[in-house]
C-alpha cells in the first residue's frame, strides 16, 4: 500500500477506535458536537464481486478493499470539505491506489452568491438512474460491478458559481478540463464492439479532449412544483466516436433542456426534456459519430404498501436524421429509442433491512437490465450487502445485451466510524 | 390554555396529544378546543431551533443513535410551517437533511438531500406511518396527526390529568384501533399515550419524561416511544431549544439542503 493509503487506513482506524469510545459514553449529559469528538468520518469496506459464467473476459467483477476518510470544516464562513478513499483493489495491475473524492472550498460572496472551488460531485435533474441534463461524469463501471450507489457518482475538477434569489436561481459549472464518465473500457467488464462481437479489450485506444466544459441550471419553486431549465456545453461523456485515426474520441455536444417536478396524487411525478445537438456532425451525415437527438424523460414514483414504494420512468428518446446503421460505438441505431424502468424498494425490520429491485428494459432493443439488492445495517456501524446484476437481450449489441457477459454477484462489508 | 410547546420535532413528537386530546375546558366543545391545542402546541413562537438525538434499542438490546438539528418556522399562524432537519450522526447519514413543507389539510411537500450523491430528492407524502430514520416513531408522529383524522373522546379525570381516548375516522390506513393518553391539567402536554390494536393488545406506549419552560413555552425536553409487539424502544432528547430567533423563509430551500444553513442550526 502506498504511503497515504496507509496514513489513511491508520487515520481510519484511530477514528473508529475514538468514534466507540465517544458513542459508548456519549449517551448521558454531553452533548458533543460531532466536530469535537471526532475529527474524521469514513469507512472501511471490503467488496466481492464474482460473475456468472462469463463467456468471455474476467471472471471476477470486484475484489477490493477500501478506506475513505472524511472531514469538513469552517474557517471565517469558508467551508471546506474533504473526502478521499484510499484501496487495494486486487483486480487492478497496480493494486494500491488513492481518489480524492471531494476536496473544495465553498466561499460565499456576499449573501446571495456562493462560489465553489475544487473537486466536488454535482448532480440535477429528475430521473432516477436516467439521466438527461445532468452530464457530470458518472462512474458506470462502478455501477454495473456493485459498489455502492454513491460511486455513480464521479467527482468533477470544477468552479461552481451559485446565485439565488427569491424567485429564480442560477447554477453555473465551469470545468477547465472536461470530465468524462468513467465508462466500460475493458477493465473490468466486457461489452460489444462492433465487427468484433462481446469483447473485454485490454484498454481502448481513447483521444481525450484538451478543452473545457459548461453546465448551467436555472430553478425555482412555483408553489409545490420545481422548474429547471439547463445548458450544456462540452463533450458526449464517453467515446462515442470514432476518428480519422480510427482512435476513439469524444465529440462535441450541446445540450438544452427543461424539468418539472411536483407531486402527484399520493405520489411524486416528473418530467424532463433534453435536446442534445452533435456539433461535430450536426447533419448526421458523418457514421462514426452519433447524432443529434431528442430524449424525454416521464416518471412517477408512490408508496404502495407501507414500506414498499414503486417508481415507473418512460424514456423516450427521438435521433435525428437516421438514414443507415452507423459504425459509432452505439451498438444499436434505431430512430426511436424507448426505455421503461421499474423501481421496487422496501424496508423491514425497522428499515435494518433494505431491498432494491431495479429494472430497465428496452421495447425497442428487446434487451434489459436488472439490479437486485439486499442491504442489512446490522447497526450504526457494520452494514452488509448482497446484490446481483444481470443483463440479457435477444442480441449480442445492443445497448444492455452487450453486457450480458457481466452477470455479476457481489457482497460487499462495511464498518462506519 | 396556553400549553405551548416548542417546535418541530418537539411538537412533532409530542404533538400528537396536543393536537388531539388538549380537551382541557369542558366548557369548550371538543372542536374548540383541539384547534386551540393545535394552534398552543404547533405554532409556540414564531420560530425556533433545536438539537435532538434518539436512541434507539431493538429487542436484542443493540443502540443506534441519531443526533440531528432542527430549525422550524411559521408561515401563518396555524397554517403552514417549514422545517429543516441535518443530521450529524451516526456517519453514515452525516449531512443528510430533511426539508419539509407542512400544510395542513393537504400532503406535506418533503425532499431529503443525499450528500454523497448530491442528490436532492422529493419524497412522496403517503407513506406517513412508516418508521422516522430507523427509530420507533413514524413520520406522522414527525410532521403531526390531524385533528380530524380523530374522533375523541374525554373517558375520565384526575387532579392531574384528563383521560381521553382517540378513534380514527379512517381505520385503514394506520396500524392501531384506537389510542388513550394521559394530558397533565397545568401544561397541557399528554404525558403517556397507549396505542392498542382491534383486540386492545397495546401496540406503542409514549411517555413524555421531561418537560421545562423556556422562554415561557413549555417544552418537552426527553420521552420515550415503547414498541410492545418487537419489544424495542427510542429515547428522544431535545437541547439547546431557542425560539423566535427571526430565521428568514429563504432558509428552507434547495440551497439548504445542499449547504445546512450555519447561521441558523449554531446553538444559541
Amino acid at each position: 500500500m502506498n504511503k497515504w493509503g496507509l496514513v489513511l487506513v491508520l487515520l481510519s482506524t484511530l477514528s473508529a477506535v475514538k468514534a466507540e469510545q465517544e458513542w459508548s459514553e456519549d449517551w448521558g449529559d454531553s452533548w458533543q458536537d460531532t466536530k469535537d469528538t471526532q475529527l474524521f468520518q469514513g469507512f472501511i469496506e471490503y467488496a466481492r464481486g464474482q460473475k456468472i459464467q462469463p463467456a468471455t473476459g474476467t471472471n471476477e467483477s470486484l475484489n477490493e478493499l477500501r478506506a475513505r476518510i472524511e472531514w469538513q470544516d469552517t474557517f471565517k464562513k469558508v467551508k471546506v470539505e474533504f473526502k478521499a478513499d484510499a484501496y487495494y483493489d486486487a483486480l487492478l495491475s497496480k493494486s494500491e491506489g488513492g481518489e480524492v473524492r471531494e476536496l473544495n472550498a465553498l466561499i460565499p460572496l456576499g449573501e446571495q452568491v456562493e462560489l465553489t472551488l475544487g473537486r466536488q460531485i454535482l448532480t440535477w435533474g429528475t430521473g432516477d438512474y436516467l439521466f438527461i441534463n445532468d452530464l457530470f461524469p458518472k462512474d458506470w463501471q462502478s455501477f454495473f460491478i456493485g459498489r455502492d450507489d454513491e460511486y455513480l457518482k464521479a467527482p468533477s475538477d470544477a468552479v461552481k458559481l451559485d446565485i439565488f434569489s427569491k424567485h429564480i436561481n442560477f447554477n453555473l459549472v465551469y470545468s477547465p478540463q472536461f470530465d468524462s464518465d468513467r465508462y466500460i473500457d475493458g477493465t473490468r467488464l466486457s461489452f460489444y464492439l462492433p465487427g468484433s462481437g462481446i469483447l473485454q479489450p485490454d484498454g481502448l485506444n481513447v483521444q481525450r479532449p484538451d478543452d473545457n466544459e459548461v453546465s448551467l441550471r436555472a430553478y425555482g419553486k412555483l408553489n409545490a412544483i420545481e422548474w429547471a431549465v439547463y445548458g450544456y456545453r462540452g463533450f458526449f461523456n464517453s467515446p462515442e466516436g470514432i476518428n480519422t485515426n480510427s482512435e476513439l474520441f469524444f465529440p462535441r455536444l450541446r445540450v438544452l433542456g427543461a424539468s418539472l417536478r411536483t407531486t402527484i396524487g399520493a405520489g411524486v411525478g416528473h418530467i424532463e426534456l433534453g435536446s442534445f445537438a452533435s456539433l461535430d456532425d450536426t447533419s448526421g451525415n458523418n457514421p462514426n459519430i452519433p447524432n443529434s437527438r431528442t430524449k424525454l424523460l416521464l416518471g412517477y414514483e408512490q408508496e404502495l404498501v407501507t414500506n414498499l414504494t414503486a417508481g415507473l420512468q418512460w424514456q423516450s428518446e427521438k435521433i435525428a436524421d437516421v438514414t443507415a446503421p452507423t459504425a459509432a460505438l452505439e451498438p444499436s441505431q434505431q430512430k426511436w429509442q424507448n426505455l421503461l424502468t421499474l423501481r421496487l424498494r422496501h424496508q423491514a425490520l425497522q428499515q435494518k433491512l433494505t431491498n432494491n429491485l431495479f429494472i430497465f428494459y428496452s421495447p425497442t432493443d428487446r434487451d434489459h437490465h436488472l439490479r437486485l439488492s439486499s442491504q442489512y445495517r446490522y447497526d450504526d456501524h457494520w452494514s452488509f450487502t448482497l446484490g446481483l446484476m444481470w443483463f440479457e437481450g435477444k442480441t449480442t449489441e445492443t445497448f444492455w445485451a452487450q453486457f450480458q457477459e457481466n452477470n455479476n454477484v457481489y457482497f460487499r462489508t462495511r464498518y462506519n466510524f | 390554555m396556553s400549553t405551548r410547546i416548542y417546535l418541530g420535532l418537539l411538537t412533532i413528537f409530542a404533538s400528537l396529544w396536543f393536537t388531539n386530546h388538549a380537551f382541557a375546558q369542558t366548557s369548550l366543545s371538543a372542536d374548540e378546543i383541539v384547534s386551540k391545542a393545535n394552534l398552543a402546541a404547533y405554532y409556540a413562537g414564531k420560530d425556533g431551533r433545536s438539537d435532538a438525538r434518539m436512541k434507539i434499542v431493538d429487542e436484542q438490546g443493540r443502540e443506534q443513535f441519531r443526533q440531528f438539528v432542527i430549525i422550524r418556522r411559521d408561515r401563518e399562524e396555524g397554517g403552514e410551517q417549514d422545517i429543516l432537519v441535518v443530521f450529524s450522526r451516526p456517519s453514515d447519514v452525516r449531512n443528510t437533511s430533511f426539508l419539509v413543507n407542512k400544510k395542513p389539510g393537504s400532503d406535506d411537500d418533503r425532499w431529503l438531500y443525499l450528500p454523497g450523491l448530491d442528490l436532492v430528492k422529493r419524497i412522496a407524502a403517503s407513506d406517513k406511518r412508516t418508521s422516522f430514520v430507523g427509530s420507533h416513531y413514524y413520520y406522522e408522529d414527525v410532521s403531526g396527526r390531524a385533528p380530524q383524522a380523530d374522533q375523541h373522546e374525554l373517558v375520565g379525570q384526575d387532579e392531574q390529568y384528563y383521560q381521553l381516548k382517540h378513534t380514527p375516522v379512517d381505520a385503514s390506513n394506520v396500524e392501531f384501533a384506537y389510542y388513550t393518553t394521559a394530558i397533565d391539567k397545568t401544561t397541557f402536554i399528554p404525558m403517556l399515550i397507549n396505542y392498542y390494536g382491534a383486540s386492545d393488545q397495546l401496540l406503542r406506549t409514549v411517555e413524555v419524561q421531561k418537560v421545562e419552560t423556556i422562554q415561557g413555552y413549555p417544552t418537552v425536553l426527553e420521552s420515550k416511544i415503547t414498541d410492545h409487539l418487537r419489544n424495542g424502544y427510542t429515547l428522544m432528547q431535545f437541547a439547546f431549544t431557542h425560539y423566535d430567533i427571526d430565521i428568514p423563509a429563504s432558509v428552507f430551500s434547495e440551497r439548504s439542503l445542499r449547504n445546512p444553513p450555519q447561521e441558523w442550526l449554531k446553538r444559541r
